[in-house]
């Protein structure tokens, strides 16, 4: 298996990407603030959107294993 | 001159000596500019205020389209920084009323951005995540295959036991492959293994790890990631990297100057 070395944002997958730029980071806050906790929520919201994308063929197969 | 009232986004920090990238466009398009902040120099982006304040955010807050477009950006910016020398990333989001409102910020934080500057000097940052590929799908079909009930316990709790040492194994291995990436590199964090759900990936990831390596050494990292992975597939475990990245993970402070062990 060979290494892959893409960090080109548009091969990146978006939930890496959150992860890195609002759970990284240093933190400079600025006048204009957003509460560090609403960027908590946002974070955490997002990652619930983003979840059904990739849901669907998913929880068919872990449906079917639990229910045997 | 326009009076429309506009924010200033910083992307991140660069010492005043590092060479600048041609920059990619920033936020929804928008021409990145320099600003020096003494020994500094930030990575801006002008934007409309009605589209970027606070409460855009929380507008926008179940909008995965809005909010990934600003990811992208940011990172592509930070990346293209990183190509050129050490970038101390900014967290998401990073507003400020001005130019003076930036600089302040900035000065506020000047012994914290330092610190984090001298720790991903001439270092970049790289992500190992280890997956597993051993999912049992023969030991299903086993028990499935049994004919009597007191077959199919006994197969059943076979089949539970084996789980269990194979997970033990998994996770025994990926550790191994974590400790041993980590003397290849400055600093190592385990960060929480993200859910198939979200990976959008099958295999369950196990390890999920970022490292902080000399950008000297990059070549030779990425050769023992290589060779751990070539070793590591047939224990049923899928290890792949990615890199290099700005230093994310090493560039926020919380754990970086905490009372130091007197052992």
């Amino acid at each position: 298996m060979s290494v892959s070395t893409t960090t080109a944002s548009s091969d990146v997958a978006l939930i890496d990407l959150l992860d890195r730029v609002i759970g990284g980071g240093v933190v400079v806050s600025g006048d204009i603030v957003i509460g560090i906790a609403d960027v908590d929520l946002i974070y955490l919201g997002l990652r619930l959107v983003l979840a059904p994308a990739h849901e669907v063929e998913d929880s068919v197969g872990l449906t079917r294993r639990r229910s045997t | 001159m326009s009076s429309e009232r506009v924010l200033i986004h910083a992307y991140g920090v660069l010492e005043r000596r590092t060479g600048l990238p041609e920059w990619p466009p920033g936020i929804a398009g928008a021409p990145i500019h320099t600003v020096e902040v003494e020994p500094l120099v930030a990575i801006t982006s002008v934007l409309p205020y009605e589209e970027y304040e606070p409460a855009a955010w929380e507008r926008h807050a179940d909008d995965a389209a809005w909010l990934g477009s600003i990811a992208t950006a940011h990172h592509r910016v930070l990346q293209s920084a990183v190509s050129a020398g050490d970038v101390v990333p900014f967290r998401l989001p990073s507003l400020y009323g001005g130019v003076e409102a930036l600089r302040d910020a900035v000065n506020d934080q000047a012994s914290n951005i330092a610190q984090a500057m001298e720790r991903i000097s001439d270092r970049v940052e790289w992500a190992v995540k280890v997956y597993r590929t051993d999912q049992s799908a023969a030991t299903d079909k086993e028990s499935e295959a049994a004919r009597t009930g007191r077959d199919y316990l006994v197969a059943r709790s076979r089949e539970q036991q084996s789980r269990a040492e194979a997970d033990t194994f998994v996770h025994d291995r990926a550790r191994a492959c974590y400790d041993r990436i980590s003397e290849a590199s400055v600093e190592a964090v385990r960060n929480t293994p993200q859910d198939p759900v979200l990976s959008g990936r099958r295999e369950p990831m196990v390890l999920n790890a970022a490292f902080l390596v000399d950008r000297a050494v990059q070549s030779d990292f990425r050769g023992l990631v290589d060779e751990i992975a070539k070793g590591s597939a047939s224990d049923g475990l899928l290890v792949e990297a990615s890199g290099p990245w700005p230093a994310y993970n090493f560039a926020s402070l919380p754990h970086a100057d905490t009372a130091v062990d007197p052992a």
